[in-house]
């Protein structure tokens, strides 16, 4: 009896020392980082370099990114003098405008995904955007607009000709200011991940604004991913987290990431096309896919889909990882993410098939 | 052992559980922060003092509050506040930015117990 009780005893003695006295680990060597801001939002890549491979040379390859990645947004930011500021000019004055090539294959990606997602994602959005303010992050709307101003936009909307995947050109469309704000992220990070992979860094994680792509590992683990809460406060920060398997893209949209309230009420960036408003039902949704661009577009569309429709609209992208947390702060997950994914423990989430 | 004895270990036991199960949290607190402007790192801050910091950005001053093992944007020179918005950070990987003023926060923490980034 008094030995049980000493080794007891002895026992929890050790395992709070223990707990006490353990180092936090130290920061990795092998681990490059680099963070900035462009696009919009902060952007931050981490490398994790394969034995032997130089740290300068880490930090090289993320400084050559960054550039890229700076490049890019010129040419693809709608209110900009790149490429597609060009073109939205250009459309403005009336003309049909010719698709540079550098331009082609997402203008392709994003005429395909808008019309498997029945027009929830669509990037002929941005007149709507810039009148509800949220295309400029200095210069937010403190009010919503006009229920007329809005109703004319979204008529503008439904007459202005779709995008056509096949097509090396568009117009004329007066009314279309293109804006390509919920797919060139995710589009981003595929082309970040491609340029350090064949720079000869396999493992990586480039993360812009919280659209993230992934690959490789981080040394002997997966690399891990949180997902925030959407409505954070002291208990509940992180909502969700994952451990990756190789190459994918995981990319959260949420009612949180841009917003202003008025007279009580929250309006976000996430704009219904078919109505011109803030899409109701949600809070945030998140998507895992292979790549970034669909990741990124199935998140807009999947949160203006909202509670009833979100399942089939993922499905007609051909996403099966995906969850959502609904307006009441309820979650519900597909069964394929279900499996893999690990939830906050009062979150009680609801499978899917 | 009386009944009694049996009731109060039941109990303290009881109360163990729950208070583990209410308070315990996974080591993935963040213990410093660092300061951006413009992308350039102009400070790196312990999260263990309390204090408020101003950062002087492209725009004015933002004022960063210390507290609790937390940081947050408590003002800024920008319209809509989407960094004050943001609310207190504490863990490893989260970040919150004033892209007006051009000011970032960005949390580290224990390298190997924590996310290695936050999908938002």
């Amino acid at each position: 009896m008094f030995l049980r009780r000493l080794l007891v005893g002895l026992g929890l003695a050790a395992l709070f020392a223990w707990l006490a006295l353990r180092q936090p680990p130290g920061t990795d060597p092998r681990l490059v980082e680099r963070e900035f801001l462009a696009m919009g939002t902060i952007i931050s890549a981490s490398l994790y370099l394969d034995p032997g491979q130089p740290r300068d040379a880490g930090e090289a390859a993320l400084r050559d990114l960054e550039d890229f990645l700076r490049a890019y947004e010129a040419r693809w930011s709608a209110w900009g003098t790149g490429a597609l500021g060009q073109l939205n000019q250009a459309l403005a004055r009336g003309e049909t405008v010719t698709i540079p090539p550098a331009l082609q294959p997402l203008f392709s990606r994003a005429a395909a995904l808008s019309a498997a997602s029945g027009g929830r994602f669509d990037v002929r959005i941005g007149r709507l955007v810039e009148l509800w303010g949220f295309h400029d992050e200095t210069r937010f709307r403190s009010e919503p607009p006009t229920a007329d101003a809005v109703a004319a936009a979204v008529h503008a909307l439904q007459a202005a000709p779709p995008l056509d995947a096949a097509a090396h050109s568009y117009g004329p469309a007066r009314a279309v200011w293109l804006d390509f704000g919920a797919i060139a992220k995710g589009d981003a990070t595929d082309l970040a991940i491609e340029r350090l992979r064949s720079a000869g860094f396999a493992h990586a994680i480039v993360n812009l604004g919280g659209n993230l792509r992934v690959a490789g590992r981080r040394g002997d683990r997966p690399w891990r991913i949180g997902v925030r809460h959407p409505r954070v406060d002291a208990q509940h920060r992180v909502l969700a987290s994952l451990e990756t398997s190789g190459d994918e893209a995981v990319v959260t949209s949420g009612d949180y990431e841009r917003y202003f309230e008025f007279e009580g009420r929250r309006y976000h960036h996430l704009l219904d096309p078919h109505s011109g408003y803030p899409a109701t039902g949600l809070q945030a949704v998140t998507v895992v896919a292979a790549d970034g661009a669909l990741a990124d577009a199935a998140s807009t569309a999947l949160f203006v889909a909202g509670p009833l429709a979100w399942r089939e609209t993922a499905r007609a992208l051909g996403i099966d990882q995906a969850f959502v947390v609904e307006a009441d702060g309820r979650i519900v997950v597909t069964a394929a993410l279900a499996r893999r994914i690990r939830f906050a423990d009062d979150s009680m989430p609801q499978t899917v098939p | 052992m009386t009944r009694g004895d049996v009731l109060a270990i039941g109990l303290a036991a009881m109360l163990v559980g729950v208070s583990y199960a209410r308070h315990w949290k996974p080591p993935v607190t963040a213990t410093r922060f660092e300061v951006r402007v413009a992308g350039q790192v102009v400070g790196r801050y312990p999260l263990a003092i309390d204090r408020e910091l101003m950062i002087d950005g492209a725009l004015g001053l933002s004022k960063l509050k210390v507290e609790n093992g937390r940081v947050r944007f408590a003002a800024s020179p920008c319209r809509n506040k989407v960094c004050v918005h943001s609310g207190w950070l504490s863990h490893g990987g989260e970040a919150a930015a004033c892209l007006p003023n051009r000011v970032s926060i960005t949390l580290a923490g224990d390298a190997g117990s924590g996310v290695d980034a936050v999908s938002f």
